[in-house]
């Protein structure tokens, strides 16, 4: 804007002039509304650093007044408590150099406001000689960012701790349960060393003869290689069973699962007459699971129904371990028999800890069961069967078009 | 009876103890049949020579205590050797008070199996010459007319020919002539002998 020079003014330069003074007056009062109406604390200050002009969210923000605070060095206001190193370091080294500033971070102790965390945004305004100075408060964002972090570290070692509490009570349980199986599995390590011990005496008898049967003394020698070979099958079994591992998804074959744990209570259900089917899709896909947790779930799950199965006297007891496909992503297992059920109230109830309906065990077994197949991404739950018994079932789901069983 | 007809009967479901057991028993040059089942055995005929079972405790279905009830019920006291993968007491006592020869927790000796073998088969040879015996005392019993019969009742309750005359309503003479028949076609050779003999038939004495 270039004003004529004052000597010789007409009146048509005075009316000029006014009307530019108006025009400055109307421009200052807009620059001092945006000012006013900017809801984060604003200052407009001199070039030596003196607060011309404060909003009312600064006044609010930092409990002053306009009188206190109006033509005092920013550095003077409020006993000083604006005397910070990280803003002189802003206004006096920083901003001399560059004509703007973005997101500059201070935490500082106000004397009224106590700590606070400042975001501050500083322009050089030099047409004007000014200095504009915006603050942002992200006090309560930061410290709510800090409470997230947090509370976040503290529930991933809570869930830590949980996964470290669950696993060593379902080794606990495991162990827990082989205990109750004990006999049973005395048994079957007993028949191949009962095998191996009479071929190995039968083959004595037939070299020791007069006349030395070769023949039979190697049949028997071979016989006891083959045996040796199962007694250390059913151990390995075991350790596999009691195993303190950490979780391992693998692409799980289930029919081999289902078949170990037949194999493991293979005497128990001899023992207490009852007839152990499986009905296993031929098709049947691998699962995402971890072999000694399936294990154990299924091996839970069938030793409860030879609990359910043992008072029964008026029929058959059976016990029917059933997989097959459910959908295109799932597999459903099924364990039913013709036990002696549980109330309807119960149903439900009985995966609770320390709920059961048996007078022995841990009251552990189906909450422990539960939890690893929901660990797992699946369901667990009991149905009454139409006449006896009830069925356990829980899904898993598929690992994948290709991976067959 | 020649040893060699001896039959070992083995019942137990585990095909490899089953086999061991063969080529033991066969070491000792015994005749050994095997079966999986309590079932399957009890389908088989009964042996003709003596005999006896080694039986596992633990098998599908029928177990081996069941089969030996079984066994008894139908008065076929086969000498019973038990073989067990793992030794329970009460189950050896219930066993062995159901007349079982042993109890063999396995693994077990080789000769302990077949010293209870022999234990088992000298037994089966007393069972089953008693039961020659009374087969042919109770042919001999059928030979008796009704009348001989009412005789050896009263000889063998103790009553003097007299008190039999009349309780029959017959002479004396009669009496001692029915006797000696009873006599003469039971083999008995003394009037002891006849009352061990009606004991083993069950002829009960007559009441007066």
């Amino acid at each position: 804007m270039t004003l004529r020079p004052p000597l010789g003014r007409s009146n048509e330069d005075l009316a000029a002039l006014r009307r530019q003074v108006a025009v400055l007056q109307a421009a200052q009062e807009v620059a001092q509304q945006i000012v006013e109406t900017v809801r984060d604390p604003l200052l407009v200050l001199t070039p030596d650093f003196r607060v011309q002009l404060a909003n009312p969210a600064f006044y609010q923000l930092f409990h002053v007044s306009p009188a206190e605070t109006e033509g005092q060095s920013i550095y003077a206001l409020g006993n000083g408590q604006w005397d910070i190193p990280a803003l002189r370091t802003l206004l006096g080294e920083l901003l001399p150099h560059n004509t703007v500033f973005n997101d500059y971070e201070v935490t500082h102790t106000f004397e009224r406001i106590r700590r606070r965390t400042l975001l501050l945004n500083a322009r050089r305004l030099d047409a004007v000689q000014r200095i504009l100075l915006a603050m942002e408060d992200i006090t309560v964002r930061t410290q709510t960012a800090r409470r997230l972090q947090q509370e976040i570290a503290e529930r991933q070692r809570l869930g830590r701790a949980a996964q470290q509490a669950q696993a060593a009570l379902a080794h606990v349980t495991r162990v827990l349960t082989l205990g109750a199986l004990m006999t049973s599995i005395a048994h079957e390590v007993h028949q191949p060393l009962a095998a191996i011990r009479t071929n190995a005496e039968a083959g004595l008898r037939w070299l020791d003869r007069a006349t030395p049967n070769l023949a039979a003394g190697r049949e028997a020698l071979l016989a006891i290689v083959t045996n040796s070979h199962r007694a250390g099958d059913v151990i390995a079994r075991l350790r596999a069973t009691v195993q303190k591992a950490p979780p391992h998804m693998e692409a799980l074959a289930l029919p081999q699962v289902i078949a170990e744990v037949v194999a493991l209570t293979h005497h128990e259900a001899q023992q207490q007459q009852v007839q152990v089917r499986t009905d296993v899709d031929g098709d049947l896909p691998r699962v995402v699971g971890d072999r000694i947790q399936m294990q154990q779930v299924l091996l839970n799950l069938v030793l409860n129904s030879l609990d359910a199965l043992r008072p029964v006297v008026d029929r058959p007891r059976t016990l029917l371990l059933r997989a097959g496909r459910l959908g295109a992503e799932a597999v459903r297992v099924a364990v039913q028999d013709t036990g002696i059920g549980v109330d309807p109230g119960m149903l439900e109830r009985m995966f609770a800890p320390l709920v059961t309906t048996k007078p022995t065990g841990l009251s552990m077994g189906l909450a422990i069961s539960r939890t690893i197949i929901e660990a797992h991404g699946g369901r667990l739950w009991a149905e009454h069967n139409a006449d006896h018994g009830i069925t356990v079932h829980f899904t898993l789901s598929t690992a994948g078009e290709h991976a067959h069983a | 009876m020649p040893e060699e007809d001896a039959l070992i009967i083995v019942v137990d479901d585990d095909p490899e103890v089953c086999l061991s057991l063969t080529r033991l028993l066969e070491s000792a040059d015994l005749r050994v049949e095997t079966y999986a089942s309590a079932e399957a055995f009890l389908r088989s005929p009964c042996p003709e020579a003596p005999a006896c079972l080694v039986l596992d405790v633990w098998l599908p279905g029928m177990n081996g205590l069941e089969l030996q009830q079984a066994l008894m019920a139908v008065q076929r006291p086969l000498p019973i050797i038990f073989i067990t993968g793992h030794g329970e007491i009460l189950l050896a006592v219930q066993a062995m008070q159901a007349g079982a020869v042993t109890l063999l927790p396995k693994p077990f000796a080789a000769q302990a199996l077949l010293d209870a073998i022999q234990e088992a088969l000298a037994r089966d040879r007393i069972t089953r010459r008693q039961h020659a015996e009374r087969t042919a005392l109770r042919a001999q019993y059928a030979r008796l007319t009704a009348r001989e019969r009412e005789v050896m009742a009263h000889v063998v309750a103790g009553r003097p020919d007299k008190e039999i005359a009349a309780a029959l309503g017959v002479i004396e003479q009669t009496v001692k002539v029915h006797r000696f028949r009873v006599m003469h076609k039971m083999q008995a050779v003394s009037l002891a002998d006849l009352v061990r003999m009606a004991a083993q038939l069950d002829v009960l004495p007559l009441p007066c």
